[in-house]
């Protein structure tokens, strides 16, 4: 696990992280938390307390979809995946992201 | 065509919003039905949750058993899945599920305070409730059976500020033809008379009218025809009679055949014309009409000659339906110009004016006299409504103080402001509606119950259907009192320290809303004292006006109401017929002693009847029987007990009279 000195995350983060997280493929809970580890370069350990509520909102709005199937080391688990409304959603919330994270670049750079 | 050329342009947006919306309903739809599933299928996941990081550990070379602990540890699984459950979409559905499944249970440990409360407050509204519908069912309600009864207008002529209630039949001519804002005006009055035909006798009350009056009135026949200006004619050939639907039914048991008989009034035969609609009784709220004839036969209906009306006789009084588009205000000035006119062109209408007001049905006599009543009962019923919220507000409170307590526990515990806020109006609203519920059952029960009604207005006929809005004012009044009084704990909690609160037990907030709550009892003290105060005042008026010693004992007369005059008995053969009467009444053996009096015995329930003493003469300005003709007497020996023994009774050609029979067996006679 990492152990970066954890970094608050902004409102709304965690969304976006779950779903660029499924971009590629399908994953499990526990998955989820290793690939985000993975691409924020561990600045982000997301706990099962702020995990299953955000999967579960998003499977809720139809962003996810979910299915049991088994793991690599052959468990019983609960894999996640985007749906097209997911993808959709993914593309959106990245370009407002940007424009967000563009501006206040910007304005923090600014004289 | 139109969308043709312009197709709807398709956003990407339509498509997700679908898709987020059906989901999210299919979502709620398992959440709520089938959450059992649901909530297996989350432990299920956090438990594979569990089972992959401890795999995880071991495969870093950490023992089973560590491995195990540590993937707990961290997972915290009942936690996450508290939060999860919290996301779910209908999760306040199955909060509020647990709060009112915890408020039943909380409710149930405290019965005696539940049952105070809503009987408390259960009795308030249900008597707020049926005495506001009783007035609205009666005096508020329109004239029932009419077309558009608030364009009805009723008219009385005043002189200053007397009333004079009825028009002359040539005024009314005259307002009639010279109106310009009334698109026709009727006029009428009512008595009581005896009917006669093949299959029985009795009374009815008999409106006579004008020829407009159902036409004013916008009422149309249930069976042949009712009555026109072509009957008021005074060459009329056959006198004619409109019979009132209830009358028809009860009496002619709905028999269609009955257009074109005859039925004898007071004697005198009429011919049946046609049948009133169902719910019509005329134009008199207080007095629910049977029959309707023209305005020219009651003369011949009471044995007189026919006379040309003239100006200076009262006959009867004015309903008008106002021309469309114009208004009171307009009606007003208009009939005021009209009455300036005639009473400067006739002596009899010399400084007469009218009153105009909306709706008919009642004089504004009459009005103000029943209106009196029900004001009074209003107060009391708002203080009653008033003490009793104020009793369940302080037992609330009382009661809350033991719960800040167990508030400031469930608050130590983590349960949020919002959670126990829902607790405690949902207990309120709880007791409310059991009180809501137990005051409309109460209020349907009062309205049913006759006396009661016929107490408070002595109307028939009122429309007493519950009316949800002035339910609503009184179900809502007490939900109010209850949520207000169930946040007051709250804030106490909230205020002290929740540490404070568990360590000193509940004194300290009990102090805090100690004021509020002495406030409120002194409140409650002062309404229960003014209502118990005037309750006594009636009471012992009511008590005094029973106790009163009417000169005589009243327990065990009887009295008839005959009207001899009325069948055109001559006077001489009035006389006979009551002599007759009285020598039979006398010799019956179930009475006692029998006498003929000018008025009604007065009993201790009778208002306004004079009893005059030996000697004494009625006086014209003071009495109710002014028209008495002081022709011969006759004098009841044997009355005993009464203080009558010695007085005068007077027969009248005028007037009608009535016997009194004075019996111990409380029978008439035979």
């Amino acid at each position: 696990m990492a152990s970066h000195p954890p970094t608050p995350m902004l409102q709304g983060t965690l969304d976006l992280l779950v779903l660029k997280a499924l971009m590629v493929e399908k994953r499990h809970g526990l998955g989820i938390v290793q690939r985000i580890q993975e691409i924020t370069r561990g600045a982000y350990t997301v706990s099962p307390g702020s995990l299953f509520p955000a999967l579960h909102k998003l499977e809720e709005s139809g962003a996810l979809r979910s299915s049991w199937g088994t793991s690599t080391n052959n468990r019983r688990a609960k894999f996640y995946e985007l749906t097209t409304a997911g993808r959709k959603q993914l593309h959106s919330e990245t370009a407002e992201w940007r424009r967000v994270a563009g501006a206040m670049s910007a304005a923090l750079e600014s004289a | 065509m139109w969308q043709a050329r312009c197709p709807r342009r398709w956003s990407p947006l339509d498509d997700e919003l679908r898709v987020s919306v059906l989901s999210r309903v299919g979502a709620l739809w398992r959440n709520v039905f089938r959450r059992a599933h649901w909530q297996q299928l989350l432990d299920d996941e956090l438990q594979s949750y569990v089972d992959l990081v401890a795999d995880q550990l071991e495969r870093e070379g950490v023992t089973r058993e560590e491995a195990r602990r540590r993937a707990l540890a961290e997972t915290s699984v009942e936690r996450s899945k508290e939060l999860t459950r919290d996301v779910w979409i209908g999760a306040r559905l199955d909060s509020v599920a647990r709060e009112a499944r915890h408020t039943v249970r909380s409710l149930k440990r405290a019965p005696v305070f539940v049952c105070t409360v809503v009987l408390t407050l259960g009795i308030a509204i249900g008597g707020a409730t049926s005495l506001f519908t009783i007035i609205k069912g009666s005096l508020l309600r329109p004239l029932p059976g009419v077309a558009e009864p608030d364009q009805l207008v009723s008219v009385e002529p005043v002189r200053g500020s007397t009333i004079l209630y009825d028009f002359s039949y040539p005024d009314f001519v005259d307002f009639r033809d010279q109106t310009t804002t009334l698109s026709s005006l009727a006029l009428y009055d009512g008595t009581s008379v005896a009917y006669r035909d093949s299959l029985a006798t009795g009374r009815a009350w008999m409106s006579y009218v004008s020829g407009e009056f159902f036409a004013t009135l916008g009422v149309h026949a249930a069976a042949g025809r009712l009555l026109s200006s072509d009957d008021v004619r005074p060459e009329t050939p056959v006198p004619v009679v409109v019979i009132g639907y209830e009358f028809w039914q009860h009496h002619f048991h709905g028999d269609p055949g009955v257009v074109g008989t005859t039925i004898r009034l007071n004697d005198f035969p009429l011919q049946v014309v046609g049948v009133a609609p169902a719910g019509f009784v005329g134009a008199m709220t207080l007095h629910r009409m049977e029959m309707w004839v023209p305005l020219t036969t009651v003369q011949a209906i009471f044995h007189s000659a026919f006379t040309v009306p003239s100006r200076s006789d009262a006959t009867g009084r004015l309903v008008a339906r106002l021309a469309p588009g114009r208004t009171l205000e307009d009606a007003r000035r208009d009939l005021t110009t009209i009455a300036a006119r005639l009473a400067a062109v006739y002596p009899e209408d010399k400084g007469h004016g009218v009153i105009v007001y909306v709706g008919a049905g009642m004089t504004q006599e009459e009005r103000d006299e029943l209106r009196r009543l029900p004001t009074v009962l209003s107060a009391a019923v708002a203080v009653l409504l008033l003490v009793a919220c104020g009793n369940a507000a302080s037992l609330s409170l009382v009661r809350s103080r033991a719960r800040t307590r167990e508030l400031a526990t469930r608050l130590a515990l983590g349960a949020s402001h919002a959670s126990l806020a829902t607790t405690l109006i949902l207990e309120s609203g709880v007791l409310a509606a059991a009180a809501g519920a137990l005051g409309i059952i109460f209020a349907r029960f009062v309205v049913g119950w006759n006396v009661v009604v016929q107490g408070v207005v002595g109307m028939p006929d009122a429309d007493l259907s519950l009316d949800w809005r002035v339910v609503a004012v009184s179900v809502s009044c007490a939900i109010l009192t209850m949520v207000l009084v169930s946040i007051a704990p709250l804030r106490a909690t909230l205020r002290v320290a929740a540490g404070a609160v568990l360590k000193d037990g509940a004194s300290g907030a009990g102090r805090r809303h100690s004021r509020g709550q002495r406030a409120l009892v002194a409140a409650q003290v002062a309404a229960s004292l003014a209502l118990l105060l005037s309750g006594a005042v009636v009471f012992s008026a009511a008590q005094h006006a029973l106790a009163a010693d009417p000169g005589f004992d009243a327990r065990s007369v009887t009295t008839a109401f005959l009207t001899p005059f009325d069948i055109g008995l001559d006077s001489a053969r009035q006389d006979a017929f009551y002599r007759a009467i009285l020598e039979r009444a006398q010799a019956s053996p179930s009475l006692e002693a029998a006498g003929l009096a000018t008025s009604e015995v007065p009993a201790p329930w009778a208002r306004r009847s004079p009893v005059f003493r030996n000697g004494d003469a009625p006086h014209p300005a003071t009495s109710r029987i002014q028209r008495v003709d002081h022709g011969s007497m006759y004098t009841p020996t044997g009355c005993r007990r009464a203080r009558w023994r010695r007085s005068t009774f007077r027969s009248s050609s005028a007037a009608a009279l009535r016997i009194a029979t004075m019996s111990t067996r409380n029978t008439l006679p035979s």
